[in-house]
């Protein structure tokens, strides 16, 4: 599949709607590799959903110690 | 005959009046349907009205109430929401032609919701094809239009929901928004629109375009209102597993408390930086920020500069990077299969989405909670709520701004997410409040963002701003 894909853009990159794809595509990725450094090793992806759970805990044992 | 008066009642004012059967739900139902027949047109924002259902359902909450009996809150409040929130056995046509015949088999947690509390189910409103613009233009069901002026963008995706609440059409609304859906067009119109913390609603039964940037929430005409129907949607639900257990949420009991000492912060790049958060900022809107931070300090706020991480700066391309990928995947068949039956800038933007690799994806998962912690140190152990504006330029026309896929599209329309996107990213609870009129005469709204699941906060520094900048909507906006 990513073979037959890779063909297909090789072989329409002259079209212009692929052309400001690949644009779009690499002005959006190109500005991440910066940051990429400072990621950890082994980070998943279900940390961000873990850090608002934890967030949503610490809020819940607040108000439980103001009740 | 139209009664004007009832239709430019608040959602809250109605629900009194209801309760107090100074009306009947027959009467405002009726009034509503009138409305919308004869003003929706006008609009374009009505995707389809359930006349009969509505007015059987208006009967049998007249008969409760004389009976002494009241569901909840909105008991007989007509309402219709974005054509995207599935009840079973009714069309969602989720603004497209492939979905033009769906007919889902599972209600939205959201509007069990809105059932329990009372409120009358009575039509689907237009939107952007997949809630996937900004501008609400649509291909395929045709441009919703502002009513505060016909030749411009209501904002989008939730194009119908703003335009019907904004022109006397509906009480309220629920939209979704993924990349500023609920905001921007909020601030189009001169609404208050909530983008709540990510898994503080439920998106379970309303259509997915992006799950890990979705949110859910409502538009409204106060902010007693959208206070109101968030508290109302609020919850966890077995049904989607992203959603968080909460303490039973309160967003009126403190909304009158006011803001003295209240700590907001704006971006220090404001208006006149070389490349920050603001940088792109058009001078009237510039000025319709200036104004309500002043308003802001009169009320007893300290209005302080913060500077935000600097990572902060990818969080709206990382978002649409996440937001091209899921989208994509999503629709996947029906590019195969279907994919003349799209509008050209969906097509196209569903197609660049396939350009992503897995590992872009993942990268831009992983730099979410890392961009999280930063901004919630930098800038919220520092002020209670950041201000920010939402649309970056005076409300375009539908003219001027109806790129379709024409080359730049994509840069285009993550221009106009400039401010919004990124709090979808971040899953930070935000919410847009009318502050002024651009020279066009069309609104400008601000944002105020808090911590996750502070909504109650907003609500109550929202409040605050609107009693005393009090908004009015244009007469003969609703004809």
């Amino acid at each position: 599949m990513q073979n037959k894909w890779s063909a297909f853009l090789d072989q329409n990159y002259d079209v212009p709607e692929v052309q400001f794809a690949l644009k779009s595509v690499k002005i959006l990725t190109g500005t991440k590799k910066r940051f990429l450094k400072h990621l950890p090793f082994g980070t998943e992806p279900a940390e961000y959903g873990k850090a608002l759970s934890a967030y949503n805990l610490d809020i819940q044992q607040e108000e439980e110690k103001s009740d | 005959m139209i009664d004007k008066a009832l239709s430019r009642m608040s959602l809250t004012e109605i629900s009194d009046a209801l309760l107090k059967r100074e009306v009947s739900s027959q009467e405002v139902v009726r009034n509503s349907l009138e409305e919308l027949e004869k003003q929706g047109p006008s609009l374009n924002c009505v995707a389809r009205l359930f006349p009969e259902q509505a007015l059987a359902e208006a009967k049998s909450a007249d008969q409760e109430l004389s009976s002494g009996i009241s569901q909840g809150p909105l008991h007989g409040v007509p309402l219709l929401h974005k054509d995207m929130f599935y009840r079973t056995g009714k069309i969602s046509a989720c603004g497209s032609k492939i979905c033009e015949d769906y007919v889902p088999d599972a209600t939205a947690t959201a509007l069990l919701k809105l059932d329990q509390a009372g409120a009358l189910d009575i039509g689907r409103l237009k939107m952007v094809e997949f809630a996937y613009g900004l501008t609400g233009h649509n291909e395929i069901t045709g441009d919703v239009r502002n009513p505060w002026n016909p030749e411009y963008i209501p904002g989008g995706s939730s194009s119908g929901p703003a335009a019907a609440v904004a022109g006397f059409l509906s009480y309220g609304s629920l939209g979704s928004d993924t990349g500023g859906s609920i905001r921007f067009p909020a601030s189009c119109c001169g609404l208050v629109g909530m983008k709540p913390t990510y898994g503080r609603v439920s998106r379970f039964g309303a259509m997915p375009l992006s799950f890990s940037l979705d949110h859910i929430g409502p538009l409204t005409r106060t902010v007693a209102d959208c206070a109101l129907l968030t508290q109302i949607i609020s919850g966890k639900d077995t049904n989607d597993s992203t959603s968080y257990y909460q303490p039973k949420p309160d967003f009126l009991s403190r909304i009158e408390s006011g803001i003295q000492g209240l700590k907001i912060g704006v971006p220090t790049t404001y208006g006149n930086g070389p490349s920050g958060f603001l940088d792109q900022l058009h001078p009237e809107v510039h000025r319709e920020m200036e104004n309500s931070l002043a308003v802001f300090r009169s009320l007893g706020a300290k209005v302080v500069e913060i500077p935000l991480p600097d990572n902060f700066e990818i969080s709206n391309n990382m978002a649409n990077i996440i937001a091209g990928a899921e989208s994509s995947s999503a629709h996947a068949n029906w590019l195969k299969e279907r994919s003349e039956d799209y509008g050209s800038q969906t097509r196209e933007r569903l197609l660049t989405g396939l350009l992503f690799s897995a590992v872009d994806y993942l990268d831009a998962l992983k730099l979410r909670k890392f961009i999280l912690e930063d901004f919630l140190e930098q800038v919220f152990d520092k002020v209670d709520v950041l201000h920010a504006p939402v649309v970056p330029i005076p409300v375009p026309t539908l003219e001027e701004s109806n790129i379709q896929a024409n080359p730049g599209f994509i840069e285009y329309l993550t221009l106009l997410g400039h401010f919004t996107r990124p709090f979808d990213y971040l899953g930070l609870p935000a919410l847009s409040v009318p502050a002024g009129l651009t020279d066009n005469g069309l609104p400008s709204g601000f944002q105020l963002v808090a911590p996750p699941f502070e909504e109650a906060l907003l609500f109550r520094a929202a409040r605050a701003f609107e009693k005393e900048n009090p908004w009015s909507y244009p007469e003969g906006t609703s004809g």
